[in-house]
């Protein structure tokens, strides 16, 4: 008889300030509030709609979801993401607000209210937090009256977290996030996915959220042991050589005291010497971009600077009047010309008319006054900006290029530090080398060294048959894990398929089923369309496999949360490339969930997607909200070109949203 | 041609000075822009940016080309006018002020230049010409007694190390160039007797 299973509660985010989030550069403060249903941030393209997403993600848990991560575990993939969160908002955030930018967040977990902030390249740093039994009315935690470090109120907020959601690591909610919960651009599906999927069931219909713990381990040391058993049997291969060759060339030079030590140390040694390499090279390239660009920002301001003279000089041609010539005023003044000296009313005179000349007396050229032009105006403005701007971003550039010589220096040092052990450690074994030469030359211990050689691959071949047995080992328990697993997920199966029955029937209109499988390698869901399995990639469109694996996060999240503190969808321009029926089924397939009581965040551009618009008119204004980023950053020439469209395109969204209950 | 910047900083300082002193001389727009252009260092900008240069007179006193040209342009314009060797604005001159102040370029300068021109309104006009004659690029060029460049990257670096002391004896960091305009203004005349080095500073604050 399968245990019932204990649900989960999720956060529930409702509201996100971000502060000196410089790529949004017309507003340096940022506050949304974020309504029941969905939050739909809309935006023309390049306007930073997904990092808004992932800022979120990393304001709740400290990392951003990776597409080039390999998945190898729950644990390996919070503590191997972390290096590419820390740097993710570089190149976003400028170096002036690279340690002001940060992200706070507003959210309750059942009864729990959580107050944070998190600085944008401190993934396990917290700058605020405050925690509240919102039932109890009780102070939890609050950093302010804790003197505790930013990287103590981190823990303290991971293991509040851990504690109030109900799972068993803070890992476990980042996998959620990152894999189950968000469906963004790096496209990743979990039908398609048979590591992640397992884990998935396992966190989902598991007896409770340490079983999926256990698995994630059991599986990770089964496949670490299977590659120790294959290491072994490599070493064990190489030690046979070893001795075949000192068999047939017994006379010739020993190569290396301890084969195996030998060839495992240096490598690391090399291994870790080229990834140090590699960090220079890469901080070097920078260096070399930001220079570059540096180059290229002063060139545009001297070009700048000689087109703000000529236009500030044209100006000041066009207000030069004749008559406020210090010689013709001072000719006035003294009624004698002030070039020859002539006196007497007839030269007054005519030093009087040419003040209204139009022509320079002496070398003809025109001089007509004319009002000042408001178009050169205009474009000494227009080039003024440009100048001041230029010059800020090549500040900025400089202040870079300070802060990465200071990396490299760091670097170098680390590289340096690399070689001399490779040096040492070849030093080393000169000698050792050298040693075991002697005794050959002498004839000394020849079968001593041969014996050795064949006692080092049994050793080698016995801890192969030990590894085995391990993974075997493992294997089994995994097995009565996965066992486990299949019998929850069938007392499940009656109220969890359905709910992905539903949401996908409403997208394809087709009667799609999903089934557990267990394979040798693990367990994992598959698709039947009409009775058929579609576990290959090509036998759905794309955009159908993006909108049925939304479907079945949907169903998991529906499924797996706790009725008071429902997990919410991140989903990032969803639409792809899919016709305009199935756009409005995809509205109406989120609409459903929605009406379920989720939340959606979601981003999506400014076009004609039918999505949107089924989505406003399903929900109305109680359970939608749209949010426009056009004031967030500057828009592009093209986008201020055809603003209309996209003011078009809103009239349409707000009339579908108003034609709710009408 | 005119140096926008120098044409502007003309305009500002008459402004500025015709309400603290009544009118301004020939020589104290020199004065007053290379003071303007120092507080520009204080804040760490590069004198490069500054849109113009300046050279040392053999009598050690500040004096710029640019800015020369500029008050000639003035003039030619109507927007200042002289009287017995001191300028006032004209109306159209306050006009054209109020329009170039719309300018980021120009905007940027008023910090420095209202600094500098500030130091007026609390010290006679006799002891700042005297006290920045002691500035230690300007006391080097009349001890040469021959005119040099200002500001080069060597006399740069020795500003620098001046304002680091002046900066740590305010101690605090300034909104206002005022402060650290009259502080070193008043430094600098009590060393005016002191032919000495500028390492004084620091032991005196």
């Amino acid at each position: 008889m399968a245990k019932i299973l204990s649900k989960i509660k999720f956060p529930r985010i409702h509201q996100i300030k971000l502060t000196n989030f410089s790529l949004y550069s017309s507003s340096p403060v940022i506050s949304i509030k974020i309504p029941d249903g969905v939050f739909c941030l809309t935006g023309a393209n390049g306007l930073g709609k997904s990092t808004l997403l992932s800022a979120i993600h990393f304001g709740l848990t400290g990392i951003v979801p990776h597409s080039g991560e390999k998945f190898l575990s729950v644990e390996e993939y919070y503590s191997d993401n972390l290096d590419f969160s820390r740097n993710f908002f570089n190149g976003r955030i400028t170096e002036d607000d690279h340690d002001l930018a940060d992200i706070s967040l507003s959210i309750t977990i059942g009864n729990f209210k959580y107050e944070l902030t998190r600085g944008m390249f401190e993934p396990k740093e917290l700058r605020y937090l405050k925690i509240e039994d919102s039932l109890e009315k009780e102070n939890i935690f609050d950093s302010e009256s804790s003197k505790m470090s930013p990287e103590m109120v981190h823990n303290e907020y991971v293991k509040n977290i851990v504690l109030h959601t109900g799972l068993e690591s803070f890992s476990q909610m980042v996998f959620l996030y990152s894999f189950i919960f968000t469906f963004d651009e790096r496209r990743h599906l979990l039908f398609w996915d048979q590591k992640v999927c397992e884990q998935a069931l396992h966190l989902a219909f598991g007896i409770d959220p340490a079983e999926a713990q256990r698995a994630d381990l059991l599986r990770r040391e089964m496949e670490r042991a299977g590659s120790l058993a294959r290491n072994a049997n490599w070493d064990a291969t190489q030690v046979r050589n070893q001795i075949n060759d000192l068999k047939r060339n017994i006379n010739e030079t020993l190569k290396g005291e301890d084969p195996r030590d030998i060839r495992q140390k240096y490598d690391k040694l090399i291994e870790e010497e080229e990834n140090k390499d590699r960090e220079v090279e890469r901080i070097e390239l920078e260096v070399k971009d930001a220079m570059l660009k540096l180059s290229e920002l002063s060139a545009k301001e001297a070009n700048l600077r000689v087109s703000y003279n000529d236009e500030f000089n044209n100006k000041l041609k066009k207000q030069y009047r004749l008559k406020l010539h210090p010689l013709i005023v001072s000719s006035r003044n003294d009624g004698k010309c002030g070039l020859c000296g002539s006196t007497g009313e007839k030269s007054v005179k005519e030093i009087l008319d040419l003040e209204n000349a139009t022509s320079c007396p002496i070398c003809k050229s025109v001089i007509a006054e004319t009002k000042e032009d408001p178009k050169i105006i205009e474009k000494l403005k227009k080039t003024d900006e440009d100048l001041v701007k230029t010059r800020k971003e090549s500040e900025m550039v400089l202040k870079t290029i300070a802060r990465l010589n200071s990396e490299l220096d760091k670097a170098k040092a680390e590289a340096n530090k690399a070689r001399e052990k490779i040096n040492e450690f070849e030093n080393a074994n000169k000698k050792a080398l050298s040693d075991l030469n002697k005794k050959r030359s002498s004839g000394e211990d020849i079968d001593a060294v041969l014996e050795k050689y064949r006692l080092q691959m049994e050793e080698y071949l016995e801890k192969k048959r030990k590894y085995y047995e391990k993974r075997d080992e493992k294997q089994k328990a995994l097995n009565r894990v996965q066992k486990e697993l299949e019998k929850q997920y069938f007392s499940a199966e009656g109220s969890f398929v359905p709910l992905f029955k539903d949401l996908a029937f409403e997208f394809l209109g087709l009667d799609l089923d999903v089934k557990l499988a267990l394979k040798g390698s693990g367990i994992n869901l598959t698709l039947e369309v009409k009775g058929k399995a579609r576990r290959q990639y090509h036998q759905l469109s794309e955009s159908q496999r993006f909108f049925v694996d939304i479907a079945l996060r949907m169903a998991l999240a529906q499924y797996i949360s706790d009725s008071d503190s429902k997990a919410s969808l991140f989903i990032d321009t969803p639409e792809g490339s899919l016709d305009v029926a199935y756009e409005s089924r995809a509205g109406d397939m989120f609409a459903k969930f929605i009406m379920k009581g989720f939340d959606i965040l979601m981003t999506a551009n400014i076009n004609s997607s039918r999505m949107i618009r089924t989505l406003a008119e399903k929900c109305g204004k109680k359970k939608m909200e749209i949010c426009r980023m056009t004031s967030w950053a500057e828009l592009s020439e093209v986008q201020v070109a055809e603003e209309k469209l996209f003011e078009q395109v809103y009239a349409e969204i707000e009339k579908a949203l108003n034609s709710k209950g009408k | 041609m005119v140096v926008p910047q120098a044409f502007y900083d003309c305009l500002a300082i008459c402004g500025r000075l015709e309400k603290s002193v009544g009118n301004v001389a020939h020589g104290e727009f020199h004065l007053f822009a290379y003071l303007a252009c120092l507080l520009s260092l204080y804040r760490k900008k590069l004198a490069a940016d500054w849109g113009y240069g300046f050279s040392g007179t053999r009598e050690g006193a500040p004096y710029s080309m640019d800015i020369n040209t500029a008050i000639d342009y003035l003039i030619l314009l109507g927007l200042i006018e002289e009287k017995e060797n001191y300028f006032t604005l004209t109306d159209k001159g306050r006009e054209e002020y109020a329009s170039l102040l719309q300018f980021l370029t120009h905007q940027e300068r008023e910090e420095f230049i209202d600094g500098a021109c500030s130091s007026s309104l609390v010290l006679p006009m006799g002891l700042i010409r005297e006290a920045l004659y002691q500035e230690p690029e300007l006391r080097h060029v009349k001890k040469l007694k021959s005119s040099r460049i200002l500001l080069d990257e060597l006399q740069v670096s020795l500003i620098h190390e001046h304002f680091a002391a002046l900066s740590n004896a305010i101690g605090i960091e300034v909104k206002d160039l005022i402060v650290p305009s009259v502080v070193w203004l008043k430094y600098l005349f009590q060393t005016r007797e002191v032919e000495s080095h500028p390492d004084e500073f620091t032991s005196q604050h």
